[in-house]
């Protein structure tokens, strides 16, 4: 292998690569904050106080539009969105972030589809893993997601630890951060081309995607299609398949009414709203969501914890609906409409429209 | 098993350590198709039945020809059958039913549900032609057949390039099977440059162009210039996602000690159509043309002939990639591209300035890759009726293609570096340019990696 000087030149070179990375890595440790951030850090779109906190996935991105909402209620409406995540990420949230805010919203607004709360270990692989607001030692998480697949061979499981290994890397571990910096430096910059040609659509992408909370394709597929909302999210997760799910489980035994009382015990009001799937507006209601739902209600209702019962609504029917259990534009501003009444019943802001 | 996760990782690690811990060459071959086929299985090990079909097969024919000359012809027709059986009934069978049946709907006679739904096999395609192109290359006395089932079966399973290429030759890989091999300094480097290489081509670039990918080809009724962004986006998606899975082979099959065959040299830096295939999937171009355009009577037959075979191959060429009239659209229109160049060509012998003619090959392609991409046949009409009728939204595409910047100037990075160094490993001395390379290459796989793109694309076809 070393018998030529140009096989021993290659060496070195691959050498010196080698303790570059090694220096890079080194430094970026060095570099790095040592103090862990608090787990309210991670979050999204912190409540403002005083104001509506909506937490949910892509049923409540393309059910409720915060902007509308807010001028429904008149109050102040941050959305806390995760992308394909479930029951287990609103637990996290409630237990773990919720109360280390300096300040509490007024109302959180939360809500699950029956389907998948009944499988509390139901989440999505890597991509929107929920270990972003799990803290350690919590065993109310551990117990309930014990149905958790893991790898079934010790082969997929050294591949995993190698995996985590890698993710903790001082390199990989902001690859998410790094990749949204790229991103937004070569949007701003591509505004600046669009001034320049004096393109109007800058003003608004420079408004709702670089100062607010909505990505580039979220945007333009609204300005499009008139009003669908962008899923690439759920789609990008979706592509990578990989579901896990745990056994089926009672309501009283799954994260809902967890994640209630830890929403309850940090003084927040909360309004829980029970979705309806797409196979209800069709007229095809299953016997364990029914029971699912029946259960919850009943639980909610001794609690006198405030419910929003859309898995009843026949309002929405099937023309309200997008893709799968998404709602369309005219379906989400009816919810919107619908979550804006309940939360006025409440004495959260203003009830006329 | 998929190069991009870290089953591969380990997976590759122990086969490359024990690998060059044994040092007879018929104990390496040992070991790498147990791995291979092991590779393989990982996903469903009930596949392995159908390679090792088309191998029995491609063995057994090929001693055949030699043994019995007199029989060539019938079995040469086994010989190519059988794979061509494999590949039909899992590959193409439900879309011929589809369309028989629209036909005969259309005549009043009902649609027949005759589908039989079979998942697609990984990498069927591949190795079904390389099993072909070895039976035929026996057949015509290009190469002796090969005796040893060990060494045969191996070609044919080889784990670095099996689901998705390059498509070997027998006259380049058999023997490399069969001598003892070796690997120095040179090809450490350089194997492991190809595979940093080809994981950033695949989850830096490919990876983080998909979503902008995947939601502009969703929107229902998009503009000519968001679709011609789209198509942008993919072109370099798709060439970062195969050329990577290409680069990790190769760099894969050199720590082994293996030289595989060139499948991508920087296609989109050619000026005209005929260039883009000689750069483009190189294997694939050059199985077509050996096996399906030259019997055809390739240029040898007259100019019209010429020209039909052209056609010919290059639609066979997209109905190979899969079975959906959008890829038999795809074939045809870039065999229309290369028959306008050719007629070009022959008229004006003078060659057509560079940049015209980069412009031109890049819409061409660039439109091919929407046809590619999209499979319903209505989007695909209202797509390109919209390409050309409606300009909407110019500004929102603009916005768009600039965050696609970052990784297109990458792209053109790694194929410098690669056109300057690499492609020269064997004539200059090893550059020290290589070192900050990648090093930098590794860095940007570990911080802007992608963890969401899965599957590589072609391991669909």
């Amino acid at each position: 292998m070393l018998d030529s000087p140009a096989s021993r030149r290659s060496l070195s070179i691959l050498l010196v690569a080698f303790l570059g990375l090694v220096a890079i890595e080194v430094g970026a440790r060095l570099l790095a904050d040592d103090e862990d951030d608090t787990v309210s850090e991670r979050l999204l779109e912190p409540p403002a106080g005083d104001g509506v906190w909506v937490v949910g996935n892509s049923i409540f991105k393309t059910g409720v539009e915060p902007t509308s909402l807010a001028d429904l209620i008149d109050r102040d409406v941050a959305f806390e969105y995760h992308g394909g995540h479930y029951t287990s990420l609103w637990y996290l949230i409630a237990e773990n972030a919720l109360p280390q805010l300096d300040e509490q919203p007024d109302v959180i607004v939360w809500g699950f589809r029956p389907r998948y709360a009944e499988l509390p270990a139901f989440r999505q692989n890597r991509p929107n893993s929920t270990e972003e607001f799990e803290v350690e030692g919590d065993r109310t998480y551990d117990e309930l997601a014990t149905g958790l697949e893991g790898p079934d061979n010790p082969f997929d499981q050294l591949a995993t630890d190698l995996d985590d290994q890698f993710l903790s890397t001082a390199l990989a571990s902001h690859r998410t951060d790094a990749t949204t910096t790229v991103n937004d430096a070569s949007l701003r910059a591509s505004l600046e081309v669009l001034d320049v040609l004096g393109l109007g659509v800058a003003d608004l992408l420079r408004t709702d995607v670089v100062d607010g909370d909505r990505s580039l394709l979220d945007v333009m597929n609204r300005i499009v299609t008139g009003g669908e909302v962008e899923l690439a999210e759920e789609r990008v997760v979706d592509g990578v398949g990989d579901f896990i799910e745990g056994e089926p489980t009672r309501f009283v035994d799954g994260f809902v009414p967890r994640t209630a009382e830890a929403i309850a015990d940090s003084g927040a009001d909360q309004l829980v709203v029970i979705w309806r799937p797409r196979n209800m507006a069709e007229g095809v209601p299953y016997e364990a969501e029914e029971r699912f739902v029946a259960d919850a209600l009943e639980w909610f209702a001794d609690r006198d914890i405030p419910v929003l019962d859309v898995y009843h609504d026949e309002r929405l029917d099937i023309s309200l609906y997008g893709e799968g259990d998404h709602f369309n534009p005219e379906g989400r501003a009816l919810v919107t409409e619908i979550v804006a009444e309940r939360l006025a019943e409440l004495g959260h802001g203003t009830s006329s429209p | 098993m998929l190069f991009n996760s870290f089953a591969f990782v380990l997976f590759a690690v122990v086969v490359l350590l024990s690998y060059h811990l044994l040092r007879a060459p018929n104990q390496q071959n040992v070991l790498l198709l147990a791995a291979s086929l092991f590779f393989y299985a990982y996903g469903d090990w009930k596949l392995l039945s159908l390679i090792l079909l088309c191998a029995l097969d491609g063995y057994v024919v090929a001693i055949l020809l030699h043994r019995r000359p007199e029989r060539s012809r019938p079995l040469l027709v086994v010989g190519i059958a059988v794979p061509l059986a494999v590949l039909g009934t899992f590959k193409y069978f439900d879309f011929f039913v589809d369309e028989v049946g629209r036909l005969t709907e259309l005549v009043g006679l009902g649609s027949p549900d005759l589908a039989l739904e079979l998942a697609l096999p990984v990498g069927i395609s591949f190795y079904t032609f390389q099993t072909i192109g070895y039976v035929v290359d026996v057949h015509r006395g290009l190469i002796e057949p090969e005796r040893d089932p060990l060494v045969f079966f191996l070609f044919v399973t080889f784990f670095p390039q099996l689901v998705a290429g390059p498509i070997e030759r027998s006259t380049n890989l058999l023997p490399q099977i069969r001598r003892r091999r070796t690997v120095d300094g040179q090809d450490l480097l350089h194997g492991t440059y190809l595979i940093a290489q080809g994981f950033t081509k695949k989850i830096v670039i490919a990876d983080n162009v998909k979503p902008i990918v995947d939601s502009i080809f969703a929107i229902e009724g998009a503009s000519g210039p968001l679709i011609l962004v789209g198509s942008i986006a993919f072109a370099i998606q798709i060439y970062g996602d195969f050329s990577g899975y290409t680069d990790i082979a190769r760099g894969i099959a050199r720590l082994l000690g293996f030289r595989l065959l060139l499948n991508f040299r920087r296609p989109y830096w050619s000026t005209n159509p005929a260039e883009f295939w000689n750069r483009w999937h190189i294997t694939l171009s050059n199985w077509f043309r050996d096996y399906v355009y030259i019997p055809l009577g390739g240029n040898r037959a007259g100019r019209s002939r010429t020209l039909v075979n052209l056609m010919a191959t290059m639609t066979l060429s997209g109905l190979w990639h899969g079975a959906s009239a959008n890829f038999v659209l795809w074939g045809a229109f870039h065999g229309t591209a290369l028959i306008v160049h050719r007629v070009w060509s022959d008229r004006r012998p003078g060659k057509a300035p560079v940049v015209l003619g980069w412009v031109g090959t890049m819409l061409v392609v660039v439109i091919g890759w929407y046809m590619f991409r999209v499979t319903d046949g209505g989007q695909l009409i209202d797509g390109l009726s919209a390409l050309v009728l409606d300009p909407a939204f110019g500004g929102l595409a603009l916005a768009t293609l600039g965050t696609v910047v970052p990784y297109l100037a990458l792209m053109v990075a790694v194929d410098i570096v690669e056109w300057r160094v690499i492609d020269r490993a064997d004539e200059i001395d090893p550059s020290w340019i290589l070192s900050p390379v990648l090093t930098s290459l590794v860095v940007m796989i570990a911080v802007l990696g992608s963890d969401a793109g899965g599957e590589f694309i072609y391991f669909a076809f």
